[in-house]
Order: C-alpha cells, then sequence, then structure tokens
C-alpha cells in the first residue's frame, strides 16, 4: 500500500475520524516490519480483536469439554443407578468412591455443568468469540472502539473460569445448589456442604464474569454505533452484527441485576444480613436472621436468567441467517422482519421473568400477566423460523458442515420452541415446573440449539480465523453423530416430565413406572455424543496447524470480512478500509453474470445504479 | 494405575495415528486437484439424502416415543378436579404443536434436500415478501391469542376455586429431609407456629402453652451450657466463635418465646387452635371429593410439594406459607384398579433441589372415603397429647386439659 491514504475527510464518519486514524496509524506501523509484537504482546496480552476471539474460543472450548465431562459423570448415575463404574473413581477420586458417584457431588455436577455451559462456554464462549471476531470485520473496522477493556473484558472471563475450575478442587466441595443457586440452600453451609468455600468461589467467579461481559459488551456496542465504515448503515449490516448489538444490550442491562444478587447473597453469607434469609432453623439452631425474602433472589436471578437465555440464543440465531444465506446462495428472507423479531424478542425477554416462579407462592394474577407476555414470545420467534426456512426455498444449498449446523439450529429452535408454549403457560406449567420436561425443552431450545449455532460458527469462519480449512469429512461425521445423539438424548426427556418425573434426582426412578430403561438409553446418547466431540477438538487443533491452506473467500460470502488478506495483520485491512455500497446479501442476482454474489464493497453496477432512482 | 497409563498411551497413539492418517488423504487429494473448500456433488447429494433420513428418524422418535410412553399406564389421567381441565388443555397444546412441528420440520429438511447444490441452476433472488410474512404474523397470533385465553381461563379455576366450606386444612412442612403432614383438627383450624419453637419434640415449632414452657425449658438449658462453655473458654478460636454464635441465637430464641409466654399469660393470646392438631409422618390420608387446601411451610431451605398426579406443585418458602387448593376425586383403591396396578400410591415429592437426599424426600398419599378417612384421623394422637407426654418426662407440669 502507499503511505497513510485513509483521509478523515474522505472517511466522512465524525467520531469514526479521531479513532479510525489512530488505529490506522497503528495498523500501518504494525503490519509492517518495523515494529515487532513479542509473543507476549502477540499471543497472550493481545488487544487485536481477532485474537482475543480465538482466545474466547479456545478458553470457552477448554470448559465445555469439562462441563460435557461432568454431565457424563452424572448421566452414568443415571442411567444406571448405584452401579459401580470405576472411570468415575479415576477422575473424581473421594467424589466416587468404589465408583459410584457420592450424591453430594451429583448435585455439584450438576450445578457446575449448568454454570460453564451457560455462562462460560455458551455466553463468553459465543459472544466473546464471535462478536470479537466478527464486529469490526464485517462493520469495517480496523478493531473494537477499546482494544485495552477488550483485553481486560477475556482476562476477567479467565480469571473467572479459572475460580470456577478451583472449585472442583476444594475439600466440601463445589457449589452444588443447582446453577440457579436459590438460597436459603446456597446461602447455609450448614444445608449443604458446597455451600460452605465452593459457594463463595462461584460467586466470586460470577462477579468477575459479569466483568467481563459489561466490558464486552460496551465495547460491542460502542464499535457498532461509532466504527462501521463509509456506506455501512444500520441496515446494511450482517444480521450476525445485528444480533451481537442486541445480545450486548440485553448483557448490559441484566448481568447488573445478577451483580447485585449475587453481592446480597454474598452479604447473608457472610455478614449476618437478612435479605433472602427468615425465620430458618438448621442444624439444630434458629438464626436470628428474620423479615428477608428467598423469592426476591428468584426475582433477581431470573430478571438476568430470563435475558440470559437469549443472549446465548441470539448470537446463535445471528450466526444462522449468515451462514444459512452465504450457503443457500439466497439473500436471507425478509432481513428487516429478521431484525424487527430479535428486537422484539429483547424486549419482551426483560418482562417475562416470571414464568420461571409460577409455583413459588407470586400473586395468581402475576402469573396471568407473565403467561400473556411470555406467549408473546411466540410470535417473533415464528417469524423467524419461518423466514429460515423460505430462505433455503428455491436456494442451490452447499452442504458444508458450517450450513449443516446452521439448519440444524432451526430444527432444535422449532423442537425446543414449540415445548416453550406449554411451559410459558402457567395452569400447564404447575405440573411440569422442575421436571425432566423443562430439562428437555431448555436443552434443545438454547443448549444445543445455541451449541449448534456456535459449531456453525467455527466451522465457517475457521479459515477468517486461522487461515486454514477445516476436514470436512470429520466435521460431517461430527454433525450427524451430535444431532442424531442430541434429539437422542433430550427427546425422551419429554416424556418423563409428561409422567412427573422431577429433575435433579440422584435416583428413586422406579417411582415413575419403567424410566430405568429409558435412562439408560439416555445415557448411552449422551455417551455418544460426547465422545464425538473430541473428533471436533482433534479437527480444529489438527486443522489449525496442518490443514490445507484457505483461500481469501472460500465460501463466495459477500460480507467484509472475506475482504481481508488471509494473514493476519493488527488493523485488519493493509490498505483503506473498505467503502460499502450495498446490503450484505446480494447472492444470485438476476443480473446474467456467471458469478452467483456480490460482495458489500463492490460500488452499484449502472443498472443498479437506474434501479435504485426508479425507487 | 498401571490400566490408567496404558489407556493414555492407546489415547495418544490413536490422536497421533489419526493426525499422520489426516495428512495422507489431504496430500492425496491435493494431488487430485481437490480443493479443501469446495463441496464436491456427491458430499452435497449424501448430506442431502441424510436430511431427509433424518427427518423420517425424527418423526418415528416421535412416533414410537408417544405410542409408547404417552399413555395411561405411564401419565395416568388427573386424579383432581382442576387436573382434568389441565390434562385437556395440555391436550389441546399438543395437537397445535405437534402440527407445527410436523409441518415446520418437514418442510426445513425437504427444502434442504429439494433445493441441493446443482451447478446449472442458479438460486431464486427472494428478499421478502410482505404478505406472507403478515400472513406467519397473524396467524400464530391468533393461534397464541386462543391458548393464552384458555389457558387463562383454567389458571383462573385452578388459583381460585369456589370457596367450600367444607375445605381441609391441611399442613405440609417440609424440612431436610423429609415430610410432616398436619391436620387442623376438629375446629378445621391450623394453630400457630414458630420457628424459635423448633425443638426434637415439636418439630413444626407449634405453640401452645404447654410447648413453651417446654420450650423454655430446653433453651434456658441449653443457653446456660452455651454460656459457661463460653466463659470458662477452653476453646480454640474458631470453636469458640462458634459456641458464641450458638449463644447469640439462643438469647435470640429466648427472647420470642419468652414474647409468646407473656402473650398466653396476659390472656391476649390462648394458642388453643393448634391443641386438636395431628401430626403425621408416614403417609397422608385425605378424604374423597372433599376440598384441600395446602398450606406449605419449610424449616430450612426451599422445598417444593410436587403431587404430579393431582397436577399439584408449590414451594415451600422459609419465612412465608404458601397455599394451593385442590379436590381429589379418584380414591386410591379406583386407581388401582383403573391402572392394574396393586402396588400403586400417589405421592407426595420434593421438586425443588434441597440437598444431598433430595431425591428421597417423598411420602404416600392416599385418598379414601370420608369414613375410612374420619376413623383413621380419630385414632391418631393430638399435638396436645403429644406435648404432655413430652413434658411429664421433663418432668414439668401441664396446662392442658383433655375434654374428652
Amino acid at each position: 500500500m502507499s503511505e497513510i491514504t485513509n483521509n478523515p475527510a474522505v472517511e466522512g464518519h465524525v467520531g469514526h475520524d479521531v479513532h479510525e486514524s489512530h488505529a490506522h496509524h497503528h495498523g500501518h506501523d504494525d503490519h509492517g516490519h518495523h515494529h515487532k509484537e513479542s509473543f507476549i504482546t502477540k499471543y497472550i496480552f493481545s488487544q487485536d480483536h481477532k485474537m482475543i476471539a480465538k482466545q474466547f474460543l479456545i478458553t470457552g472450548m477448554f470448559m465445555g469439554l469439562v462441563g460435557m465431562m461432568l454431565s457424563i459423570f452424572f448421566r452414568l448415575q443415571l442411567g444406571w443407578p448405584g452401579q459401580p463404574m470405576p472411570i468415575l473413581e479415576t477422575f473424581l477420586g473421594k467424589w466416587a468412591p468404589d465408583g459410584v458417584l457420592d450424591p453430594n457431588f451429583y448435585l455439584a455436577a450438576v450445578t457446575i455443568h449448568g454454570t460453564i455451559l451457560v455462562f462460560m462456554v455458551l455466553t463468553a464462549g459465543l459472544s466473546g468469540t464471535f462478536s470479537n471476531l466478527l464486529i469490526p470485520l464485517q462493520l469495517g473496522a480496523r478493531d473494537m472502539a477499546s482494544p485495552f477493556l477488550n483485553m481486560l473484558s477475556y482476562w476477567f472471563f479467565f480469571l473467572s473460569s479459572l475460580l470456577m475450575l478451583m472449585s472442583l478442587f476444594v475439600e466440601t466441595g463445589p457449589a452444588s445448589a443447582g446453577w440457579t443457586i436459590y438460597p436459603p440452600l446456597s446461602a447455609l453451609p450448614e444445608a449443604s456442604p458446597g455451600s460452605g468455600l465452593g459457594m463463595t468461589l462461584w460467586l466470586f467467579s460470577i462477579i468477575a464474569f459479569i466483568v467481563s461481559v459489561l466490558m464486552g459488551g460496551l465495547n460491542y456496542i460502542t464499535t457498532v454505533m461509532n466504527l462501521r465504515t463509509k456506506g455501512m448503515s444500520m441496515t446494511r449490516m450482517p444480521l450476525t452484527v445485528w444480533a451481537f448489538l442486541i445480545t450486548a444490550i440485553l448483557g448490559l442491562l441484566s448481568f447488573p441485576v445478577l451483580l447485585g444478587a449475587g453481592l446480597l447473597l454474598l452479604f447473608d453469607r457472610s455478614m449476618g444480613t437478612s435479605f433472602y434469609l427468615s425465620d430458618i432453623y438448621v442444624s439444630g439452631q434458629a438464626l436470628e436472621q428474620t423479615g428477608g425474602s428467598p423469592v426476591l433472589y428468584q426475582h433477581l436471578f431470573w430478571f438476568l436468567g430470563h435475558p440470559e437465555v437469549y443472549i446465548i440464543l441470539l448470537p446463535s440465531l445471528g450466526i444462522t441467517s449468515e451462514v444459512l444465506a452465504v450457503n443457500a446462495r439466497k439473500p436471507i428472507f425478509g432481513y428487516r422482519a429478521m431484525i424487527g423479531s430479535m428486537l422484539a424478542i429483547a424486549f419482551l425477554s426483560f418482562i417475562v421473568w416470571g414464568h420461571h416462579m409460577y409455583v413459588t407462592g407470586m400473586d395468581p394474577l402475576l402469573g396471568s400477566v407473565f403467561t400473556f407476555t411470555t406467549l408473546l414470545i411466540a410470535i417473533p420467534s415464528a417469524i423467524k423460523a419461518f423466514n429460515y426456512i423460505t430462505t433455503l426455498w428455491k436456494g442451490n444449498i452447499v452442504f458444508t458442515p458450517g450450513m449443516l449446523f446452521a439448519i440444524g439450529v432451526v430444527s432444535l429452535f422449532i423442537t425446543g420452541g414449540l415445548t416453550g408454549i406449554i411451559l410459558a403457560d402457567s395452569a400447564l406449567d404447575v405440573n411440569l415446573h422442575h421436571t425432566y420436561f423443562v430439562v428437555a425443552h431448555f436443552h434443545i431450545v438454547m443448549g444445543v440449539a445455541s451449541m449448534f449455532g456456535t459449531f456453525a460458527g467455527v466451522y465457517h469462519w475457521f479459515p477468517k480465523m486461522f487461515g486454514r480449512m477445516m476436514n470436512k469429512k470429520l466435521g460431517y461425521l461430527h454433525f450427524w453423530v451430535t444431532l442424531i445423539s442430541a434429539y437422542g438424548v433430550f427427546f425422551p426427556m419429554h416424556y418423563m416430565g409428561l409422567a412427573g418425573v422431577p429433575r435433579r434426582y440422584y435416583q428413586n426412578f422406579e417411582f415413575f413406572s419403567g424410566f430405568s430403561d429409558l435412562n439408560a438409553v439416555i445415557s448411552v446418547f449422551a455417551i455418544i455424543g460426547g465422545l464425538v466431540q473430541f473428533v471436533f477438538v482433534f479437527n480444529f487443533f489438527y486443522s489449525m496447524f496442518k490443514g490445507p491452506k484457505a483461500p481469501k473467500n472460500p465460501w463466495n460470502a459477500s460480507t467484509l470480512e472475506w475482504t481481508t488478506p488471509v494473514e493476519h495483520i493488527h488493523g485488519n485491512w493493509p490498505g483503506d478500509i473498505p467503502t460499502v455500497h450495498r446490503w450484505p446479501y446480494d447472492y444470485s442476482l438476476p443480473n446474467g453474470e456467471e458469478r452467483d454474489f456480490v460482495p458489500q464493497d463492490e460500488p452499484l453496477s449502472e443498472k443498479e445504479k437506474v434501479a435504485e432512482h426508479a425507487h | 494405575m498401571l490400566l490408567n497409563l496404558i489407556l493414555l498411551a492407546v489415547v495418544l497413539l490413536a490422536i497421533v495415528t489419526s493426525a499422520r492418517l489426516l495428512m495422507v488423504f489431504q496430500f492425496a487429494a491435493e494431488l487430485r486437484g481437490k480443493k479443501a473448500h469446495e463441496i464436491s456433488d456427491s458430499e452435497n447429494n449424501m448430506n442431502a439424502l441424510l436430511t431427509l433420513v433424518s427427518l423420517v428418524g425424527l418423526f418415528s422418535m416421535f412416533f414410537y416415543l408417544t405410542a409408547t410412553y404417552y399413555n395411561e399406564k405411564y401419565i395416568p389421567g388427573a386424579a383432581s378436579e382442576h387436573g382434568v381441565e389441565v390434562d385437556s388443555l395440555l391436550n389441546l397444546n399438543f395437537y397445535v404443536i405437534t402440527l407445527a412441528f410436523f409441518i415446520t420440520q418437514i418442510l426445513l429438511m425437504w427444502f434442504a434436500y429439494k433445493y441441493r447444490y446443482n451447478k446449472n441452476r442458479r438460486a431464486t433472488h427472494y428478499a421478502h415478501n410482505d404478505k406472507l410474512e403478515m400472513i406467519w404474523t397473524v396467524i400464530p397470533a391468533i393461534v397464541m391469542a386462543v391458548l393464552v385465553l384458555k389457558g387463562l381461563i383454567v389458571w383462573n379455576h385452578t388459583t381460585n376455586p369456589d370457596p367450600d366450606k367444607n375445605t381441609l386444612n391441611l399442613e405440609l412442612y417440609a424440612r431436610q429431609f423429609d415430610w410432616t403432614a398436619r391436620y387442623s383438627g376438629a375446629d378445621n383450624n391450623l394453630g400457630k407456629a414458630s420457628y424459635t419453637m423448633i425443638n426434637q419434640g415439636n418439630i413444626l415449632g407449634l405453640i401452645s402453652a404447654d410447648a413453651i414452657s417446654e420450650q423454655l425449658s430446653i433453651v434456658r438449658a441449653d443457653s446456660l451450657l452455651a454460656d459457661s462453655t463460653v466463659t470458662n473458654g477452653f476453646l480454640p478460636a474458631e470453636k469458640l466463635d462458634q459456641e458464641k454464635t450458638r449463644l447469640r441465637r439462643l438469647i435470640h430464641q429466648i427472647r420470642t418465646v419468652v414474647a409468646f409466654d407473656y402473650a398466653f399469660k396476659s390472656g391476649s393470646e390462648t394458642y388453643a387452635a393448634s391443641h386438636d392438631d395431628v401430626l403425621v409422618r408416614d403417609t397422608i390420608i385425605i378424604p374423597v371429593n372433599r376440598p384441600v387446601k395446602l398450606h406449605m411451610r419449610s424449616q430450612d431451605v426451599i422445598h417444593s410439594a410436587y403431587l404430579p398426579h393431582f397436577r399439584v406443585h408449590m414451594y415451600c418458602v422459609p419465612g412465608s406459607e404458601t397455599y394451593f387448593a385442590f379436590k381429589p376425586i379418584t380414591t386410591t383403591k379406583e386407581m388401582k384398579a383403573k391402572l392394574n396396578d396393586p402396588d400403586f400410591e400417589y405421592r407426595l415429592y420434593c421438586n425443588n433441589i434441597c440437598g444431598a437426599t433430595h431425591f428421597n424426600m417423598m411420602l404416600p398419599v392416599r385418598v379414601v372415603s370420608e369414613k375410612e378417612y374420619a376413623a383413621w384421623l380419630a385414632s391418631k394422637k393430638t399435638f396436645a397429647e403429644e406435648t404432655k407426654t413430652r413434658l411429664a418426662q421433663l418432668g414439668l407440669k401441664t396446662n392442658f386439659v383433655n375434654n374428652n
């Protein structure tokens, strides 16, 4: 490239300019040969959004494996209650004497599995990776608004993961009150050994996590608002970026409430306050605390907890929109309706938290209100599902592994979303609350669907992240086995729930006639599903070092990230940042060209200009 | 240990071998001029076909599981009045979502198969259609409106049953890890209780004149003991702190119990309602066709009273009382005959995680005729009688005179 050509006056974005020329200045220096980066600044304390994305991804993957292993451990107990499994003793030592899982550790495994998957994997691992990677690349920015804050965001996440892992090694065991840690169980070490040091570490871990989410979210929002390249209006942003933006706003508005809830719990645990405690008699003593309400905690928790579901799901849906459009070689159907439904879902997610609390003794009138608001969510969700399906209609579908996972997301989103209609209904939720029906519902719609979205993203943007291709064949194997085992694990659980089998039971399934066999089948699927994830991990690390070199735009996609060179440079584009002339979904235009996509930075043709004027 | 090492070695070897194999395949593909990012026709066709296979698989699983598990054997029809309404609402919902499930999954998988890549075809650039989008906004909206309305009607019936003077007041008291049922006795009125009144004999912390004498004697003795332990101070620092906390708690406890005592002696409270209450810890017996109002309390953490056959579920929250009213309509005997299962019992489960043996916190519930119920209840000792016995053991005088 020539010398600095990025003239702020030409760029024409006020507010963009100062940062842009500054970042560009750096970018220019960095990719040159003068300014050498040390190993530490490049790989560890990196401020480059692409490296931070990879850090989030790999940490998230590691945590995901830990969470998955925990689930396999408790599935072994549930499938074959009380039978000695030597492998449990190998991994867990004193928590599985003679290979039989200790009931306290069973609850701890359930708790930490949920916490890790919800927060460390599907919040940080998903948003942290793809918001970081794609927001600047797809908007034509050289980096995040604050690369330093971005780096801190990762390191707080790292600290949070570390604290959570540490809690697994505490003598009294990790937190074991369920991932929702309802007090008083979580407040009283007398009531459960896991509520001792394990719970303290859990709370500190989550506090660090919230700090990380807030720093990340502020950055994402600021970047989207201020650092879009010339021509990148809000309605020309890819749906991925829209999803990340809305997710970040949700997180910013809801996570602080969890921080409040956690702090009050810490006070109750250590300072004798009674925010959540009242009239408790435990281990032979009547506590002094009176006047608090454990239900208050649940209100605070679910005020985060429900938006959190969409914090997990929306990025995945955004990724799905992008991957479906690229590989169906069609524009996403109903772009504006997709944005509108995401905004509607996000708004509604703040006024539905009470549907987790129909049977807490909450006023039945409130229950009616929450039933109404919750069922409203079905409408934007239906729009999204139908728009995805229509995107495939008359497409020319290329089955990349990413595309398969994206189609999987739509299938799971529908299957899991539909049972939400039942659980949203207070009258029906009474009998299904805390049963396996709920476990099936949320695992399919937010757990597995979001996990599939993450996989779709990894397969699709792996060439962008590492400049190499992942192995397709292993990708197909990974997809099909995961799909089968995901449905195999969670679909039968609906029926157990309908028969009233409570979740978080360690054994005693014989009271619900004949689900012991089904439980074993579920466990077999879980183990197969777990094992095949190692194929993915292998493929990931193998391809990172030895995979075939990727071309610049392997999927013929039209978004800006594919205009950057394969080799990463700090600042993303070696020359000027591209100018955007069109929306991101100009696939298969009927323009008589052989090429079936037009990149966003390509100026309008004469014909298109005429058409534009005609509008 | 040796076995583990061998296992580890095998795993490592497998990883290295797979990596080597993959490199060979990759090299071979490159030689044949295949590009890693291009999906071949055979790969496309295979995956397209597999989407159809998975559709068939998904529906087969649905039909198999529904046929096997969605029936009376596994999910017996509701045994309560509101439960029948709940069940029919559930069925309506299932028709709707099953239909939606079939339509959308078929369209999704069929389109994926039908429009698989063909190099001679170009996708149709079809970005939006307002009319179509309006249709799939309005239809779900109408369906949801119907479901919400129906749901709210059932919810109202469930939470606001018609008042009935005959309603039986029954308390379910939860603690780690068992249940106690308290019957309100002849006056159908549950006596007052306080957590500071709890001791080994009076686990629900019921208040009566006798219970107050008993508790004062116990707590005073405990606090004297704790006080002497603390003042003598031959304890390690941590134990001493624990003992101090205990003493503080005991003093707080004495204050409240003395207040109850004062209220009784000054005549402002009689605490008589608890006298005829009956405590049961093995089996809950309730009469058929008579409304039962459950009053729920908890001693320590949140528990949840779950009676799936009656479609009843409510948290037991320490520090407050929760309620659920229902009317059992099928006796245990009838249910045994209906399910052809002589061992059948209704059950009360704890359904909110409450600690190590949460899974074991359950109690059989038996629905019997009014006559059987009355005879059974009459055979039980009342709270006042039980307290009197314990008081005698402590060598204390009773205030209670049995009218019978």
